[in-house]
């Protein structure tokens, strides 16, 4: 019923994450209940449930943290990482519609091609009307390409996967974290591949004005500006005059302010953007699986490395470590975000 | 001067209180009386409560409503809806209450008091009480509490004429639950008390 | 009764639209009606079937509208009219008061609108006087030529007293036929000498009055108190007087109560000191009957009670509206033991404590199967998703039972017939002065006909931002399974819509979380939309031996289920419950119309069609 909130588990959800801002929309707390419903930029809670305990409250990573948990984050986490590259998808097919080196595409063709893999769920569709699944084939993954920018609540589909074993999941920084939590209380583990992240994106905000462009007969894509915290909205034509710019500070989701990770630290291996060409990815692997899986790949032929070098590595230092110290000036007091807070999640790295 | 029958029966909306109230109004026209019926229909329908009133006269002129102190009989196909209408009427009301719970919109079954609990607060008030849960729950109780209330005599009307009249309108599934509700009663033995109930109004003549 | 009465009086144009208490009139009349010669249909609202019945009286035709009380009120502005310029054959117009409020928006009495639209109104006192009613009312309708109002109470519209066996239908007269020459014109510069014309015919129905046979007075000429009981009031009054033993209690049985038949009250009050008048529910005959004894020439002052004094429950009592003998017989055992002023009369008689602590509410609800409560799911979770305070607006039908725990309260305004779309219109028409919340309008297919369609094209015009929802269970369901314009597909809700230039969108409610999705991403849209959730009533006769569904109790967990007993707790339907005894849900199979909507939300797949 609207407005009724029942009590127990939900309701604690509801006070302390959904209704509070701190809602990442990963997805962990839903698709196990009739309560909770994903919903594209949003989780929402449908009905009132009076349980006690329930599956949301011990999924939602929001809720995990706490003090031991600052303490368990190693001052800088790139100390922890296993390899460090620059790379870029080798088959020109990897790299249609990627923003930057189509890597991300490159592995998880390869792993559905190599049979190391079933199935990938991620998000795909078109940047004003994503829409999220499990891609099966080369085909369908490289037709998901490109970063959408948020957050989508995909965890909420692994609740219905029996066997997660042959499964990668792309996602972004709070959704690896969610997943570790996930996975202890399963019997399988999925392979997941950690997007970078500084801050993601209000997707239904940025459905809107992408699609106050459909104007445009052509598909428009999405990419980052020349400025940091900035994006330019394109024709995907290939016609480079941009449409529209704007500002990603006002739609970057609240609960990203008090997120200290900017490297996916909880995920088998990372994927980002590399500052230094916009045409190439930087890849960190963080656990034995995600080593092997990028060797295998690199060993195929489907991405081409080269390793991280010490300015690149110490760009990505000072980048996490910024992270972490906003995330710790959040961490005290009210957790929401006005315009200055936003300006400094995209603040250039000094360097 | 006597006043009327009163004979209130109370249900839920869709359990067939209008009919069962048809079937003694028919009964009662063919005995030559002058009946009249008062029913709530419309939003009441939908699973809310619902009342329909019987008043049995020997001459015309009587309003269709009355107080209370009127009602001498209430026949109620529901347990909360036994108590609904007897909380409003006098101890000295009669009380059929045939049937089993039907949860109200909005409340689980752990709101719902157990029948048993019911049955004992409204025995400890209504002298003259009977609780009668037909077998066959499936079946809408309303001919059931007919043929209950045929074997006690309360109504006055001949038992045959209203069998009749249940076999004439309702058919032969009816037909089988006013007997089932007769058969039932009968072997409760308690046909005597209720019996005068009709004999004290003698129809307001 | 009323409906063979009027067939018998010489009715051949019945018109209405279905509300509760007067729906069964011409559903009764269908039966009657021989089809040759009498025409009986449904209108889209009480407007229209009052215009088409003038039409009808026009060429000749005898005619009959039959509506509950708000009925009266949305065709007062045509009948106003119709006063003025008079009628050609007799036309009356039933109003079916509602006067406790148990199924209507307001409390109901017709008789201040027969006194503002200057219109004689008859209130037969009891089953035996509606035939007569009927005859008299024609008669005085074409002697005055103007509609008369004849008011029914629920003690007539849902009571039922025995009625002659064989009544006789006139048999068929001229074919009708409107006469071109003899023009009717409601024109502004005629308006003050139609006025005239019309006070003069009113004079002559209220002369009538004094000497029609509906009223009758009884009891001694020297009695110290007058009871006058109006329409089925005089019921409750004569069974008070008899039960005190007559003494001293004269009582004029009233059925003419617009205009007052002043001669007829005069004579009868002659030297009695006090007037009691007994009527529901309003002080309608009190309030004139003061105006008739402020007249009086000296000394001859009763005064007069009733419910405004008192003496009876007042309008503001939720007794008001529901007379009975023992009322009256209070009321009269105060008027004669007290000589100034009336007593107040208690709330009802405390019910008994013991049992008002065991006694649960019982809200109307769904009925099993319904698509409705699928579609309010779906809205209920739409308005989840979109968040922001976006709310509902809803309507009168059965899925206004969205306003209770049955349609999980879902809507947040409610008025009367016709009302979401405009209102829900009001609100989006707010955006440009900041106005920042969704809002969505809840209307069924017979109430859009009836009376959202203005509202719908003004939406249309205005590009507002709004979101209606039309509910299509293919008939008017509420009133008694009524047809209307769109049952049988002769008019396209989703025609008209497109046809305004509103994007409409088609939905399959028992399909809940695509359609709730669907009207959630419809509510942010910036512009008009209509969804129209189809689905038919579970009550139609043409759904027939629906196969029920079943629990498996080896796959239901019970309590022990993270879906915190979903079905039974939270969906609602009367046929899905909970055993504690063994920690299981079940269905009733009796009452299981077979839906499927509990299947969809089990979490562990334990719902499923029960097989042979």
């Amino acid at each position: 019923m609207a407005g009724d909130r029942g009590s127990g588990a939900l309701q604690r959800l509801r006070d302390r994450v959904i209704d509070a801002g701190q809602c990442t929309n990963c997805g962990a707390c839903a698709g196990t209940c009739p309560y909770l419903r994903p919903l594209g930029n949003r989780i929402v809670s449908l009905h009132a449930c009076t349980l006690e305990t329930g599956h949301c409250t011990v999924a939602c990573p929001q809720l995990a943290a706490g003090p031991e948990r600052d303490d368990a984050i190693p001052v800088s986490p790139l100390d922890r990482v296993l390899t460090a590259h620059c790379a870029k998808a080798v088959d020109p097919e990897d790299r249609t519609g990627a923003q930057n080196g189509g890597v991300v595409t490159a592995l998880l063709a390869f792993g559905l091609m190599s049979g190391r893999l079933d199935g990938v769920l991620a998000v795909g569709g078109s940047p004003s009307a994503p829409t999220y699944g499990i891609a099966r084939s080369p085909a369908e993954i490289r037709a998901m390409a490109g970063s959408k920018f948020s957050v989508f609540p995909t965890l909420a589909e692994t609740h219905r996967i029996p066997d997660l074993s042959r499964l990668a999941i792309v996602v972004l920084p709070c959704q690896a974290e969610a997943l570790r939590g996930l996975t202890t209380r399963r019997s399988t583990k999925p392979l997941v591949i950690g997007l970078k992240c500084n801050g993601a994106l209000d997707s239904r905000v940025l459905q809107q004005r992408l699609r106050s462009h459909r104007a445009a007969a052509a598909p428009i894509r999405l990419d980052r500006g020349s400025s940091p915290g900035s994006f330019e909205i394109r024709r995907a034509d290939g016609d480079m005059t941009p449409m529209d710019r704007f500002d990603g500070t006002a739609m970057t989701m609240p609960a990203c302010a008090g997120c200290s990770d900017l490297l996916a630290e909880a995920s088998d291996l990372m994927v980002g953007h590399d500052d230094a060409d916009a045409s190439g990815n930087v890849v960190l692997t963080w656990t034995r699986p995600g080593q092997a899986f990028w060797d295998a790949a690199v060993t195929a032929g489907r991405v081409k490395p080269r390793p991280l070098t010490e300015l690149g590595l110490a760009r990505l230092r000072r980048e996490a470590h910024a992270k972490r110290q906003r995330a710790a000036r959040h961490s005290t007091g009210p957790r929401h975000l006005d315009a200055d807070n936003g300006s400094a999640l995209w603040a250039d790295v000094p360097g | 001067m006597t006043p009327p029958l009163g004979i209130r029966i109370a249900g839920v909306g869709g359990q067939g209180a209008s009919r069962a109230a048809g079937v003694l109004a028919a009964a009662a026209l063919q005995s030559g009386l002058f009946p009249t019926v008062l029913e709530g229909r419309g939003l009441a329908v939908r699973g809310g409560a619902v009342n329909v009133l019987v008043r049995l006269a020997g001459k015309t002129g009587h309003a269709p409503r009355c107080a209370p102190g009127d009602v001498h009989v209430i026949v109620a196909l529901e347990p909360m809806e036994a108590v609904r209408a007897a909380m409003w009427h006098r101890p000295d009301t009669a009380l059929l209450v045939v049937g089993t719970p039907v949860l109200p919109a909005g409340v689980f079954h752990d709101r719902y008091p157990v029948p048993a609990a019911i049955a004992s607060c409204l025995q400890q008030r209504h002298s003259r009480s009977l609780f009668v849960v037909p077998a066959d729950c499936r079946r809408p109780p309303n001919l059931f509490a007919v043929g209950a209330l045929a074997c006690l005599g309360a109504t006055g009307l001949d038992r045959m004429v209203i069998r009749m009249t249940v076999e004439r309108e309702m058919g032969p599934d009816g037909l089988a639950d006013f007997d089932a509700g007769w058969r039932d009663v009968a072997a409760l033995g308690k046909q005597d008390a209720w019996r005068s109930i009709a004999e004290q109004s003698a129809f307001g003549c | 009764m009323i409906a063979r009465a009027g067939i018998a009086a010489g009715a051949r144009f019945i018109s209405g639209y279905p509300g509760s208490p007067s729906s069964e009139i011409l559903d009764h009349a269908q039966r009657y009606a021989d089809a040759a010669t009498i025409q009986v249909e449904w209108a889209v609202n009480e407007m229209v079937a009052l215009q088409t019945a003038a039409a009808a009286s026009h060429a000749g035709m005898r005619a009959i509208v039959a509506m509950k009380h708000n009925g009266l009120a949305v065709c007062l502005d045509f009948l106003e009219s119709l006063a003025y310029t008079g009628i050609g054959a007799g036309l009356l117009l039933i109003s079916c008061d509602d006067t406790q409020g148990t199924m209507s928006g307001t409390k109901g009495d017709a008789r201040p609108y027969a006194r503002l639209g200057k219109l004689p109104c008859i209130e037969p006192c009891s089953h035996d006087q509606i035939a007569d009613a009927m005859t008299t009312g024609f008669a005085l309708s074409e002697r005055c030529h103007i509609p008369i109002i004849i008011r029914s109470t629920t003690a007539l519209s849902h009571g039922s007293a025995p009625a002659p066996a064989h009544m006789h239908y006139p048999q068929s007269a001229d074919p009708p036929a409107f006469d071109p020459t003899d023009r009717v014109l409601d024109f502004p510069p005629m308006v003050p000498s139609l006025r005239t014309d019309l006070a003069g015919r009113l004079r002559q129905a209220a002369a009538s009055f004094d000497d029609a046979a509906l009223n009758t007075v009884e009891g001694s000429p020297d009695a110290e108190l007058l009871v006058v009981g109006v329409g089925t009031g005089s019921l409750y009054a004569r069974e008070a007087i008899t039960a005190l033993g007559d003494a001293g209690i004269r009582l004029v049985a009233l059925a003419t109560v617009w205009p007052l038949p002043r001669k007829l009250l005069e004579a009868a009050i002659g030297q009695a000191r006090s007037i009691l008048v007994v009527e529901d529910a309003e002080p309608f005959v009190e309030a004139a009957i003061k105006e008739i004894v402020a007249d009086l020439p000296d000394p001859i002052h009763p005064r007069v009670r009733g419910r405004d004094s008192g003496d009876l429950p007042g309008p503001d009592s939720s007794l008001c509206g529901i007379l009975d003998r023992q009322q009256v017989i209070d009321a009269i055992r105060s008027v004669l033991t007290e000589t100034t002023g009336g007593s107040v009369v208690p709330e009802p008689g405390a019910p008994n404590a013991a049992l008002q602590s065991l006694v649960l509410p019982r809200a109307p609800a769904l009925c099993a199967g319904c698509p409705h409560r699928s579609s309010l799911l779906s809205v209920q979770a739409a308005i989840a998703m979109v968040g922001e305070d976006a709310f509902v607006v809803g309507d009168i039908g059965c899925y206004g039972l969205g306003a209770g725990p049955s349609g999980y309260n879902v809507i947040n305004v409610l008025h009367n017939m016709g009302a979401s779309v405009g209102v829900a219109l009001g609100f989006a028409s707010l955006r440009p002065l900041g106005f920042r919340q969704r809002v969505l309008a809840l209307v069924g297919d017979s109430t859009i006909l009836h009376a959202g369609l203005p509202a719908l094209v003004q939406a249309a015009a205005n590009r507002a931002p709004l979101l209606v929802v039309v509910l299509d269970n293919g008939v008017t369901a509420m009133t008694g399974l009524q047809p209307n314009p769109a049952t049988d597909g002769a008019v396209r809700i989703e025609a008209i819509c497109t046809g305004m230039g509103i994007e409409t969108i088609t939905l399959d409610p028992l399909d809940v979380h695509r359609t709730a999705l669907c009207l959630a991403e419809c509510m942010w849209r910036d512009e008009p939309m209509v969804a129209v959730l189809r689905s038919p009533c579970a009550l139609l006769p043409t759904a027939i031996d629906p196969i029920p569904f079943a629990v498996d109790h080896d796959r239901c967990i019970g309590s022990g289920c993270g879906c915190d007993r979903f079905c039974a707790r939270v969906l609602g339907c009367p046929a899905n419950l909970f055993d504690e005894a063994i920690d299981r849900a079940y269905i009733d199979t009796a009452l299981c119309n077979g839906c499927g909507l509990c299947a969809e939300f089990c979490p562990t797949g334990a719902i499923a069609e029960m097989r042979a």
